[in-house]
């Protein structure tokens, strides 16, 4: 550990941000969907179908869902909540 | 310290491995990390782990080409493979593993999936969950 606060755990397994960086979404709709990157944000599942690109990630909450619940058909948004 | 029970956590993603870590060090293990399978095979000679925790979509030696080559590198413990379902299908039929958590997970899943492959495994969440309580 480098001295930072560890990130919360989370408690459900449920998505609750998805990318929405352009790019990553384009990305992302040459992949199956499921096949793209999961990681944590504030103690939350988040997923970009993109993968892992280099560039940052453009965080969207979404409303909680499982992940064979998010398709590329629904677009970046996936109903952002805010 | 006699009787703790020691995981390495295999993960490249910082976030990830940083709450397992945290998460496997509060319920009383004792956990090493490494970001790929190379430095995973190295730290699993070095720490003598009781378990692994191994993600299958790594840079450089990836989950599988740990699963293949940690039997000649001294690795012969179980091996508990946290992925999306998606790449469950890149396992080799040929390379059985121990336990498999499909992420997303709860923290609750992957506490007692790692119990359950720990020698007194099941006592260990038990007591876990009643401390908890």
């Amino acid at each position: 550990m480098d001295g930072h606060d560890p990130i919360a755990a989370p408690t459900n397994d449920l998505v609750v941000f998805v990318c929405a960086d352009g790019r990553h979404v384009d990305i992302g709709r040459t992949r199956p969907d499921g096949s793209g990157h999961l990681t944590l944000r504030d103690g939350a599942w988040a997923y970009c179908a993109a993968g892992r690109p280099t560039e940052p990630h453009t965080w969207v909450e979404i409303s909680p869902r499982l992940l064979p619940a998010i398709s590329h058909e629904d677009g970046p948004g996936q109903e952002a909540t805010s | 310290m006699p009787g703790v029970k020691k995981v390495l956590v295999v993960e490249d993603d910082r976030a990830i491995r940083e709450m397992i870590v945290a998460a496997l060090a509060e319920a009383g293990y004792a956990v090493a990390a490494a970001r790929n399978g190379a430095e995973g095979l190295e730290r699993c000679r070095l720490f003598g782990p009781d378990v692994v925790i191994l993600d299958l979509m790594m840079p450089e030696v990836d989950g599988v080409e740990f699963l293949k080559r940690r039997p000649a590198e001294g690795c012969a413990v179980p091996v508990v493979v946290m992925s999306a379902a998606f790449h469950r299908g890149s396992l080799p039929e040929d390379i059985p593993v121990d336990a498999f958590i499909e992420k997303p997970f709860p923290i609750d899943v992957f506490l007692n999936t790692v119990a359950a492959q720990t020698p007194e495994g099941d006592a260990a969440a038990r007591r876990r969950r009643m401390s908890r309580n």
